[in-house]
């Protein structure tokens, strides 16, 4: 039996990882400040602020590194999608049918995964109490860094020299 | 052939070294993210004097500190799913030149697998390095703590990545013409 296509399968599992891993990052200021009785609050008011500003830290410590994981994963399967670019070209299509072919066959299943796992996690944030914009504004990070990287990929390809197919060709 | 290997050790190395240092970096983290919620969950029991209110949120950070690490390793398959494809040409290579195939998913278990546990390891001592009263904190718990994080990021990391890397050997196109 012939192996699914999926090139960028890697991309969705960091992408939703690192969005849940940024979730653990806030729910733990949450957790230990449940896990003091309330007649207790006041004289711990140091030790909660200490443990809430070390996890806002580390949930932007995470956000930062899912972005740079994120990076690489995609800098490595630049290859497998710069093929598909090329085929495109080679067949005739004009850059910006090449690119929605290219969002249409690649950035779905990825686009999926962070959008699933920023809605699960901002859902939670809301029931928690917690900042629910952050993982969101990490999933769109992602999103933009996927669409960038994507358009940087087309247009590079475009931007060689030989290789044309005939203006009006069919791909897909 | 230890002399091959050697050289096939500081061929991958130097040729794998963006990913070989991302997969360390995030492993670091993770390590150092457990310890934080290690220690989260042994202060806020403290505070509370153990009562039993306290007991649930703190068992709930404890478990979490665990999850940090799966997540990564996850990121380290993806990492090497994505560089498939290369994989499966070096390995074709290598084993042209009379290295076995279980001798290159050695070196690169080693690769993926060993030095981001290292990486781990440290990332735990990271915090309780820089965080002063961490160690204080934990006191007796520390051995435990360490040893249970480990196993669990050991475990993760030692099935996950080999079965990946040996589903790469299985399906290189040297092996299946040699079988």
């Amino acid at each position: 039996m012939a192996r699914r296509h999926r090139p960028l399968r890697a991309v969705s599992l960091v992408f939703a990882g690192f969005v849940t891993l940024v979730l653990l990052s806030q729910l733990s200021a949450h957790f230990f400040a449940e896990a003091i009785p309330k007649h207790l609050l006041v004289e711990n008011a140091a030790v909660i602020a200490g443990i809430q500003q070390t996890s806002t830290e580390l949930a932007f410590a995470a956000a930062a590194l899912g972005l740079v994981f994120a990076g690489a994963v995609l800098i490595i399967a630049r290859q497998k999608v710069a093929a598909d670019v090329d085929t495109y070209r080679a067949t005739g299509l004009p850059p910006s049918s090449a690119f929605l072919r290219l969002l249409r066959s690649h950035s779905v299943a990825p686009l999926a995964w962070v959008a699933g796992a920023a809605a699960v996690t901002a859902l939670v944030d809301i029931d928690f109490g917690l900042n629910a914009l952050f993982p969101i504004d990490l999933a769109v990070s992602f999103a933009a860094l996927l669409v960038v990287w994507l358009a940087f990929l087309t247009s590079l390809s475009f931007s060689q020299r030989g290789f044309e197919g005939r203006p009006g060709g069919r791909a897909g | 052939m230890v002399a091959k290997v050697q050289g096939l050790m500081r061929i991958e190395l130097a040729s794998h070294a963006p990913t070989i240092i991302v997969s360390c970096v995030a492993m670091g983290f993770a390590g150092y993210l457990a310890t934080f919620f290690e220690n989260a969950s042994w202060v806020a029991a403290e505070a509370a004097g153990t009562t039993s209110p306290s007991f649930a949120p703190s068992a709930i950070l404890v478990a979490m500190a665990t999850l940090p690490s799966i997540f990564v390793v996850l990121g380290v398959y993806a990492l090497i799913d994505a560089n498939e494809e290369a994989l499966r040409y070096e390995v074709g290579v290598f084993c042209s030149q009379g290295l076995d195939g279980d001798t290159v998913i050695d070196v690169w278990s080693a690769l993926y697998g060993w030095l981001p546990i290292a990486a781990y390891f440290l990332g735990l001592l990271g915090y309780l390095a820089f965080t002063p009263g961490v160690i204080a904190n934990l006191q007796s718990g520390l051995p435990d703590i360490i040893t249970g994080l480990f196993f669990i990021t050991g475990m993760a990391t030692l099935i996950l990545i080999p079965f990946k890397l040996n589903g790469v050997l299985k399906t290189s196109p040297y092996t299946v013409v040699r079988s």
